[in-house]
């Protein structure tokens, strides 16, 4: 699936799961210049970072080898266990458009 | 209880790691230090990584250093308090009842042995996680302190905070019993709590009357009897500083330069269906004394008079506005000595 076509699905997922937080789905590349996790060790065998910073939450699961996705939202309106409950929930429904779209 | 494969912290003056435990793999050294430089750096306040062979890093930042743990991700929960309330096995630290800026702490171990190390129960693990750091009351107050030394391990005391656009909901609130009876009932009634102040009561008095009739639903067999709590609710609207309250059972002392006043409140009121609210109106630097009954019924180091509610009253009054919690732990230690303690005992103090 195209990186437009993953866009697409992810406002629809925003929209059912995290209509008050965001998301969004980083390449490799593009981590690294991201204001908040670019500096951060990210190896291969890491799998999922949980960052409080400010008053906001952040969730990054890997989605594959080189896609990321990242979801956020002020903890005054979500916190860390809904937000990692919406974490999986985007994460499984990517990869099953993922593999059905394949 | 889980174990952690690293734990220690990094600190900023020596910009170095300093370990308790370390069975980690040598290459997370640099991955734990990359960690905290960034945290500090980018003044990120909690960071987890979680690893593909189910291992997990957790980093907390603090004022002084970074503290950090590595576990097995099924001790995550476990492993990640041990850090956030310090009450690491291996390094043990004395940890006051009173508290100005975290949740609650670990109660003190009753035993004579001296050995200050104390395994924590689940069960504690699970209701101290519902407790909410000082730092929530502070967006209505400009400091807020907390005694709190359950009985046992856990107990029926809780407290709570809501903030709202121009209103403040502070609930301090003793269930019946102690230990893990008591904080059974405390859980579900700081979960029923939690759903019936989602918006600011318009009436504290319906509220207050309505959430008991809520709260005796909650089980649906006899046993109910047992099941109460005795409760403080405080609204302040933080525009004129109009204080309302509204309670059935637990006090409030409002201390102001003038002198102290207590608001007073009986169970047998809301059963009689006679629950009145009450107004006061508050100035800056004014502070309020919300306490359990644990406190009044302190016996002194005689063992033979209860502290009782005048007392406290003129014990709040004689002390001074500043570190009042520090004045009130130290008076209240005189009080009663070597004198075992009856029930929990909470007290909140907030300034405004």
């Amino acid at each position: 699936m195209s990186i437009g076509r993953f866009n697409e699905l992810v406002t629809q997922l925003k929209a059912q799961y995290l209509p008050n937080g965001n998301i969004e789905l980083l390449e490799d590349s593009e981590f690294r210049e991201h204001p908040i996790l670019f500096e951060l060790p990210f190896l291969d065998t890491i799998t999922e970072i949980r960052l409080e910073k400010d008053v906001g939450n952040y969730v990054l699961s890997r989605l594959s080898e080189s896609l990321f996705l990242l979801v956020s939202a002020n903890k005054s309106q979500c916190n860390i266990g809904i937000l990692l409950n919406s974490a999986k929930y985007i994460s499984r429904e990517i990869r099953d458009s993922a593999i059905t779209l394949a | 209880m889980g174990q952690a494969s690293a734990l220690g912290f990094f600190d900023y003056e020596l910009n170095s790691l300093s370990f308790t435990v370390n069975e980690s793999k040598v290459d997370r050294q640099h991955l734990i230090t990359a960690c905290c430089e960034n945290m500090r750096k980018q003044s990120i306040d909690s960071l987890t990584l979680k690893f593909d062979d189910q291992m997990f890093l957790f980093f907390l930042r603090n004022e002084e250093n970074i503290r950090f743990v590595e576990g097995s991700f099924k001790d995550y929960p476990k492993l990640v308090s041990r850090v956030k309330f310090s009450t690491d096995e291996q390094e043990p630290e004395v940890i006051p009842v009173m508290q100005k800026a975290n949740a609650p702490s670990v109660k003190e171990p009753s035993d004579n042995t001296g050995d200050s190390t104390t395994k924590e129960p689940d069960h504690a693990l699970l209701q101290r996680s519902m407790y909410q750091p000082m730092s929530y009351f502070q967006k209505a107050y400009s400091n807020a302190e907390l005694y709190f030394k359950p009985l046992d391990d856990t107990g029926g005391d809780f407290y709570w905070t809501k903030d709202y656009q121009y209103k403040n909901l502070v609930v301090l609130g003793d269930c019946t019993g102690h230990g893990t009876f008591g904080s059974m009932i405390a859980m579900s009634v700081m979960t029923l709590l939690k759903q019936f102040f989602r918006l600011p009561p318009t009436s504290l008095t319906n509220a207050l009357i309505d959430f008991h009739k809520q709260m005796l639903e909650l089980m649906e067999d006899e046993v109910l009897e047992v099941f109460d709590v005795e409760l403080a609710i405080l609204v302040l609207d933080k525009r004129t500083k109009e204080l309302t309250y509204a309670g059935s059972g637990v006090n409030v002392v409002i201390k102001t330069k003038k002198g102290t006043t207590q608001l007073k409140s009986r169970k047998s009121q809301l059963i009689l269906g006679r629950v009145k609210e009450e107004k006061v109106k508050l100035k800056k630097n004014d502070q309020l004394y919300v306490s359990s009954d644990g406190i009044f019924d302190q016996f002194d180091a005689d063992n033979k008079k209860r502290l009782g509610s005048s007392n406290f009253q003129k014990m709040v009054d004689s002390l001074p506005f500043e570190n009042s919690l520090d004045h009130f732990n130290q008076q209240f230690e005189e009080f009663k000595g070597d004198t075992p303690q009856l029930d929990d005992q909470s007290m909140l103090i907030l300034t405004l």
